[in-house]
């Protein structure tokens, strides 16, 4: 009878989300509310009034930056039991209830964040508020539960990646983040993830998710002023209070200042992949806007230096962007190209390509790094950014992700209405502060990874 | 069937040439765009259904024989455009294998008003938005999503860029390497090997679904500017096109904009593909056994599965291909992962062709037991054969189909990527059918379509085996192999 239910609940939502579609209108969007609850967590609430969906998103600040090495991959193994148990409700209560709920609430975990999400009928808010309060509170990492989630960790380090972008960045930043939390695997430790018991969990949990670590933010139809009349019943008496010593400072990376290059072959590729790391300031930087241009200039779209010159005029390889993910305190501006490792040079003979794009793609960059960007190509930037960040809202559990995680790690920007303000912020920057970041981030300190074919009788990996 | 498939593997049959890296979103591309009026026939929850119903998706077709579908939503202020072409590798000449997808780079070239791809690339960023296209078996198509009040610019370029490319001897060589490149990487992608792989050994190298959409690096090589000319003067033609716009427009506008941008254009007298020729006849299991340098052994089984003309079948196929391996808690990871604990990850697959398709199954799995995992999953398969499904998991699997095609359709470019894609190889009111016709799909449908389609002692197998696995020993190695079979 319960499944009869959750069933007929799951077509509810279904057909929520497509009325939804028709009927979001920014027109009928409130203004954010910020409250703080008086357990001290930040709540944000952003009504719309013309979906029948809410989506809620928390952000706890429980990260690589509270793991050592002996505990490396705790975070993520928290993320991952979370939702197995609370004080109040077994495993088999919160299956029914998500499943209740439409079965899209879920955690995930990255080196900043823990993330809690929730997307349902703008009806059940109340059901979907108790939950998230509920595991915020109140989580207990059952025994039988922790030894399922380690298996199933464990599982996916064995599953084949099969984006080689993944292990060509994280060799790059062992070297860039090296002395910092970020020089750790991305995903944990194996051998760690392999001892960690269940009371570790609960420890890790009953330090990091204390009010001052966690920001929520809500979009939907739902009033805000029940939103937050739901969330402070709710978090009541939260049985954790904030430590009374102050967060400490990030230690940042010390900044190199000659080229490092990492190599590594592996025996079952084709093409090269070659990836030049700058250090960067985070998403919470003054200069995080003139970043972000300056990177759309440098790689990010498709009349980009990088795209036109290695792509474009030289044909050097398929793939070519830069990246510059958004992180807390520090972050990284990535070039990046996927070449063939050979090209037929005029005499027929094979040319070893890998040496000319690595040179390529330096020299790209070092021009990029000289020349004042025109006018012309600064504005379309600009749209494109701003173009890309109004598709990247589309859906409402992002338009709940951005809101929520502006207010946690862009402060200094202006918190959640950073997100409100980004075309302003993208706007105000100038052909000045482009080239002022190009020259102060893109300088002689990089990091050249590379990972290209090998001896495929030699193993998968090997230096 | 669509999309919850290809978010998980990208196959050479839908490859994105125009790709940049981005920092990983939540995207999961593709599917179905008319399931609200579909909702609304069921009569679910029909008290909130209404509004959909009033922004179907409408047709038009200009005197040229262009269709245009417009599917209005006024969500944020945005409208995706999707140019599809009948012009996929279905439709090359033998022996012009890679042609359709060389096409698909050039075109972005240049034309004679826009000269180069900066002045391409660079209209579209300039009004917000980014230029991409990709190729399959089937067809092509090429996309933006731009602010609404930008629409009638980023359709000239669009326009501009399939009525008048300039296809020079140049710009076909100078785009060799990076097609070369974009195959290379390909061939790193063990599951794209097993795919063209098993490709080659179902259709065999005549049919057009047995060779890879970008064609073998030898094909590429030798492609010459009169073949790609030739292609794009014959298929990319009004009468061979379909224009899905949705999103903040109304129809009436999209239609007096297409007529104004594509009325001119001519029609092409010469569209009809030669049939491809049938697939060779399986009378046993078939197998090809690669060696690789890998971590782990992987594997991919394929069986038979009805093309779109067989559309009660391919319903029938895609809520049984989600209980098996792609729906929460389906069987192959329940069984083969959770409970046996002898594979580290697997899946079903199924994509909806023009003509027949096929039902894979791939598995990752540790070194040393590559008999065990496909006996585990032919005995699955058996299981679907002779017992009828409950009709708990039954509905499990149709809810889960459902909640992957929402998901996907709820942006204005997923709802347009499905439209299009279903009238590539049928018509966009497949969609207006789908959610009707897959509810009401019985157990015993499936036992059918598993007897049918499903079996176990006709199927092809690639393995890979590492070097490192003392098995491998008497195996080709993928490279070799890969000269004759794939590449």
């Amino acid at each position: 009878m319960a499944f009869r239910t959750f069933i007929h609940l799951r077509y509810v939502l279904a057909v929520g989300i497509l009325a939804s579609m028709c009927l979001t209108s920014h027109a009928e969007t409130a203004a954010p509310r910020d409250v703080r609850l008086p357990c001290g967590i930040r709540l944000i609430v952003k009504e719309e009034q013309a979906t029948s969906l809410v989506a809620v998103q928390v952000f706890v600040r429980a990260g690589s930056d509270e793991e050592d090495a002996s505990n490396c991959g705790i975070g993520s193994f928290v993320a991952a039991t979370l939702l197995k148990g609370t004080k109040n409700q077994h495993t088999q209560d919160i299956s029914r209830l998500i499943g209740s709920l439409g079965d899209n609430v879920s955690t995930s975990w990255d080196p900043d964040f823990t993330q809690i999400q929730a997307l349902t009928l703008a009806s059940r808010f109340d059901d979907a508020s108790y939950l998230i309060s509920d595991v915020l509170k109140n989580a207990t990492f059952p025994d039988d539960e922790v030894k399922t989630a380690r298996a199933s960790l464990l599982s996916g380090f064995q599953a084949r990646s099969l984006d080689l972008y993944t292990p060509v960045y994280d060799n790059m930043r062992r070297v860039l983040y090296a002395g910092t939390s970020r020089e750790r695997p991305m995903n944990g430790d194996q051998s760690v993830i392999e001892k960690l018991k269940p009371s570790d969990l609960r420890a890790f949990y009953q330090r990091t998710f204390v009010p001052r670590n966690i920001v929520i933010a809500v979009v939907g139809n739902v009033p805000a002023d029940r939103v937050i009349a739901s969330f402070r019943t709710n978090l009541a008496n939260f049985p954790r209070a904030n430590p009374s010593r102050n967060v400490p400072a990030l230690s940042g990376p010390t900044p190199i200042t000659k080229p490092i290059t990492v190599k590594k072959f592996r025996g079952d590729i084709n093409a090269c992949y070659i990836l030049a790391g700058y250090l960067a300031p985070g998403a919470g930087a003054r200069d995080y806007p003139a970043m972000l241009v300056m990177n759309t200039l440098l790689g990010g779209m498709k009349t980009s230096k990088l795209f036109t010159s290695l792509r474009e005029k030289q044909g050097l390889g398929y793939e070519v962007s830069s990246i510059f993910p958004p992180q807390v305190g520090w972050s990284d501006v990535s070039a990046f190209i996927v070449a063939a490792p050979t090209k037929d040079g005029p005499d027929g003979k094979p040319v070893e390509m890998t040496p000319i794009v690595r040179d390529a793609l330096i020299e790209a960059i070092k021009e990029f790094h000289e020349t004042k960007p025109a006018d012309a190509d600064l504005q379309r930037a600009k749209r494109f950014l701003i173009g890309s960040y109004l598709i990247a809202h589309e859906r409402i559990e992002r338009r709940a992700y951005f809101l929520g995680y502006s207010e946690i790690a862009q402060k200094e920007l202006g918190g959640y209405e950073f997100d409100t303000n980004y075309a302003d912020a993208i706007n105000r920057v100038t052909v000045d502060d482009v080239q002022r970041a190009a020259k102060q981030y893109l300088g002689d300190g990089v990091v050249l990874s590379m990972i290209l074919p090998g001896d495929p009788n030699a193993g998968v990996i090997h230096e | 069937m669509s999309g919850i498939i290809e978010g998980k593997i990208v196959y050479w049959d839908r490859i994105n040439t125009r790709h940049m890296r981005q920092r990983p979103l939540t995207n999961r591309l593709r599917s179905l765009g008319i399931v609200i009026v579909a909702l609304f026939v069921t009569g679910i929850a029909g008290g909130e259904i209404p509004a959909f119903a009033q922004s179907p998706a409408v047709l038009a077709t200009l005197p040229n024989g262009l269709r245009i579908v417009t599917a209005p939503s006024h969500a944020v202020g945005l409208v995706a455009i999707d140019a599809w072409m009948r012009a996929g590798a279905t439709r090359q000449p033998i022996g012009h294998f890679g042609v359709a997808h060389y096409l698909e780079h050039v075109l972005f070239k240049g034309t004679p008003t826009r000269p180069n791809e900066e002045q391409i690339d660079g209209a579209i960023e300039n009004l917000g938005g980014s230029f991409n296209a990709a190729t399959s078996f089937d067809w092509a198509h090429f996309y933006v999503v731009v602010p609404s009040e930008n629409f009638a610019a980023a359709l000239a370029v669009i326009g501009d860029v399939l009525q008048h490319a300039s296809i020079t001897d140049k710009s076909v060589q100078s785009e060799r390497p990076i097609i070369l490149s974009e195959v290379a990487r390909g061939i790193d992608n063990p599951d794209e090997v097993m795919n063209a792989q098993i490709r080659a050994m179902v259709y065999g190298p005549k049919h057009p679904y047995g060779v890879p959409v970008t064609g073998v690096p030898q094909d590429v090589q030798t492609i010459t500017r009169d073949q790609v000319a030739a292609f794009y003067k014959t298929f990319y033609a009004p009468n061979n096109m379909t224009l899905v716009v949705t999103g903040d427009i109304a129809p009436e506008q999209v239609q007096k904009e297409a007529q104004s941008v594509f009325g001119g254009w001519a029609k092409s007298m010469t569209l009809d593909p030669p049939d491809p020729p049938a697939l060779p006849q399986l009378t046993s299991i078939h197998r090809t056994i690669l060696r690789r340098s890998a971590s782990s052994s992987s594997m991919m089984i394929a069986f038979g599965a009805p093309s779109v003309a067989d559309k009660p079948d391919a319903w029938v196929m895609d809520v049984l291909l989600t209980l098996l391996g792609q729906g929460a808690n389906n069987r192959l990871t329940r069984t083969l992962r959770d409970q046996q604990k002898i594979v580290d990850s697997i899946s079903a697959d199924y994509l909806t062709q023009q003509h027949e398709g096929i039902l894979t199954v791939t598995a990752s799995f540790p070194t040393g037991n590559p008999d065990a995992v496909e006996k585990a999953i032919v005995d699955q398969i058996q299981n679907l054969r002779d017992e009828v499904v409950s009709a708990w998991e039954l509905d499990a699997a149709k809810q889960s189909l459902m909640a992957s095609y929402l998901f996907d359709v709820q942006t204005d470019s997923g709802r347009a990527d499905a439209l299009g894609f279903y009238d590539m190889i049928d018509t966009y009111q497949y969609d207006v059918d789908y959610i009707a016709h897959f509810e009401t799909v019985t157990g015993e449908d499936l036992r059918r379509a598993a007897v049918k389609y499903l079996t176990p002692d006709k199927y092809n197998i690639v393995t890979i085996i590492p070097f490192t696995d003392p098995s491998s020993a008497q195996a080709p190695s993928a490279t070799a192999a890969s000269k004759t079979a794939s590449y």
